[in-house]
């Protein structure tokens, strides 16, 4: 008598759950939960109170504000009663992934879908020999497998109330609009954030489909969200549409990377080996090969010395691994070295390219490149000419030549000093003596001269 | 192959227009140390040519009235020295001048006057030329190590 009295407050009144919530456990209003194997709850209170909490725990989960275009909780659709009795319509806050929220979690197992009236559960009543049950039941929508007796504060057991027992008369209003009218006023496109896309469309049923395997469903409920519009087959479409983007997104990027070459690599290598210790990458980004590189580069990572080409060593001692690939790039030789270390889950990557010999940093204007640019092919050819030329520099710019051929360069380049006329070229004795002998004589002559003037003159 | 210590002594004396001094060690090389001093000879010429344009704002102009007073010294040198080959072999140095359409005869013909001349307008005393010399022949054996 007194499920049925909750059963029919609750049908008629929404808020009679939340009354009931409220009410003190005193108050003599008794709730009695049974499920579907027809145990009953010993204590309505206990079920109240993690009612209770874990309609507060959602009001906590809920409180930033929901996504446009997301739905509150509390502001279910009044649609998804039934599509919870169809196994098909699941909402769970996103922003707790990992826990189950209130939502109508329980799987339409047993139960034929796309039936609106089993929506109450009535079809298990083979199940449930207490007919009060059904008030239960009614509220639960579908979940009476889901309460269990002996779990009954699990929240991913907890049955649809926020579906079945909407908040606020306009839902309910919608919900038996939407019932009479047999379609679903929103389409509602499910996306898994945590299960990998290729289990989506099996772990989400589709409308009317029936789940069979209850763990991998759960999961996929548990990790799902109410997002965008579409129905299911639009869910599997999108899903095969957005691998396919995929896909082409990878083939281009490896397409891109193949052109790029190394010249991706070191970038990213240059962009900082710090970087690359948080990231691993795959020596084969860098690698020649043109096998595929991107798709696969953090699982190429994860296998070291899985490249195709360079070298591997293993130190024993230290658990480092490193290997060592040579690639060219645009005919330059560029070491390659990617360090694992055991103590680290992550990889080093360095690039070294070796320098020339001599090579000296540059000044800033290039002009140590400039000097050092090579303006000849045949050194030998340079030594002859210099040879060859090597007379009509001494002429021109050599020493100025001594003696009588001594003359003044206008350039005064000469490093030549003027001697005195001494040596072979400076003149012999004979030629002292003669010049001796020309002045003595000139000196006589003139002397003689001037005795014959000085007798001229007294005569 | 490197630039050897006889190879550099008679660069040196070329340098001083000491031809004799030249002649009488250059008697001594082998044919690899002649082409080391072939290179020398070119490495010194880019670095006597870096040295006195390179600064320049306008060593375009400098490096034309270089090689008029050069080859004004004489009809030797005014014969030898042809001034568009000149101007565009300095120029090579000290900008992106293009000489490959030279012959490597032509150019070393024109490397030993003009180098001269350089040396002896800079009025480098000894330690300088060492020094410079020291220079070219590290640059020169860079040429060497690459063939």
């Amino acid at each position: 008598m007194a499920l049925d009295k909750v059963a029919d407050d609750h049908r008629d009144r929404p808020e009679s759950l939340d009354a009931a919530e409220s009410s003190p456990p005193d108050s003599g209003r008794a709730v009695v939960s049974v499920d579907r194997q027809g145990h009953n709850r010993s204590s309505a209170r206990e079920y109240l109170a993690a009612l209770q909490a874990q309609r507060k725990e959602i009001r906590q989960r809920d409180q930033p504000g929901p996504e446009p275009g997301r739905e509150k909780p509390d502001q279910a659709d009044p649609s998804a009663s039934r599509d919870a009795a169809q196994g098909g319509r699941r909402r769970v806050d996103q922003s707790a992934p990992a826990v189950p929220s209130d939502v109508d979690q329980a799987p339409p197992k047993k139960r034929p879908p796309a039936d609106a009236a089993d929506s109450s559960g009535r079809g298990d009543t083979s199940e449930r020999p207490d007919p009060g049950a059904d008030a239960q039941d009614r509220r639960t929508a579908s979940g009476g497998d889901s309460i269990g007796a002996e779990r009954p504060a699990r929240p991913e057991d907890r049955p649809a109330q926020a579906t079945a027992r909407p908040d606020r008369q306009d839902q309910s209003e919608a919900a038996e609009a939407d019932a009479h009218h047999g379609s679903s006023p929103t389409s509602r496109r499910v996306t898994d954030r945590r299960v990998p896309p290729t289990e989506q469309p099996t772990a989400t049923s589709t409308r009317g489909e029936q789940v069979a395997d209850k763990d991998r469903y759960d999961a996929a409920v548990t990790a799902t969200t109410v997002a965008e519009p579409g129905s299911p087959p639009d869910r599997q479409r999108d899903s095969d549409a957005n691998r396919q983007e995929d896909q082409r997104d990878q083939t281009a990027e490896r397409a891109a990377m193949k052109r790029a070459g190394i010249q991706q690599d070191k970038q990213a290598a240059d962009r900082g080996d710090s970087a690359a210790d948080s990231r691993p990458r795959d020596v084969r980004q860098a690698s020649p090969d043109p096998a595929p590189q991107g798709a696969d580069r953090s699982q190429k990572a994860t296998q070291p010395g899985s490249g195709t080409d360079g070298s591997r060593t293993a130190d024993s001692t230290t658990g480092r691994r490193v290997r060592e690939a040579d690639v060219k790039d645009a005919g330059r030789r560029v070491l390659l070295t990617v360090t694992k270390d055991a103590s680290s889950p992550s990889f080093i990557v360095t690039i070294d390219q070796p320098k020339p010999p001599d090579s000296k940093p540059d000044d800033g204007g290039g002009r140590v490149e400039r000097v050092r640019r090579r303006l000849v092919r045949d050194f030998g050819k340079v030594d002859d000419a210099a040879t060859r030329v090597e007379q009509a520099i001494e002429k021109t710019m050599g020493p100025r030549p001594t003696g009588v051929r001594s003359e003044v360069r206008a350039d005064s380049t000469a490093t030549a000093h003027d001697v005195p006329p001494v040596g072979p070229h400076s003149g012999s004795a004979t030629t002292a003596l003669l010049a001796v002998g020309v002045t003595a004589l000139t000196v006589f002559e003139r002397i003689r001269e001037s005795i014959q003037k000085r007798r001229s003159e007294k005569e | 192959m490197k630039v050897s210590d006889r190879a550099v002594s008679s660069m040196r004396a070329y340098l001083r227009v000491d031809m004799a001094e030249y002649r009488r060690l250059g008697s001594e090389l082998s044919a690899e140390e002649r082409d080391a001093r072939g290179a020398l000879i070119a490495a010194a010429f880019s670095v006597m040519a870096d040295r006195s344009f390179s600064g320049s704002s306008d060593a375009k102009s400098e490096i034309v009235e270089f090689v008029s007073a050069l080859r004004s010294r004489g009809d030797e040198m005014a014969t030898l020295l042809d001034p568009n080959v000149s101007q565009r072999l300095l120029l090579a140095v000290v900008s992106d001048e293009d000489v490959d359409d030279i012959r490597d005869e032509t150019k070393g013909e024109h490397f030993a006057p003009l180098l001269v001349g350089m040396v002896v307008d800079a009025k480098l005393d000894d330690a300088d030329l060492d020094a410079m010399l020291s220079e070219a022949r590290e640059i020169a054996d860079g040429w060497l190590a690459e063939d």
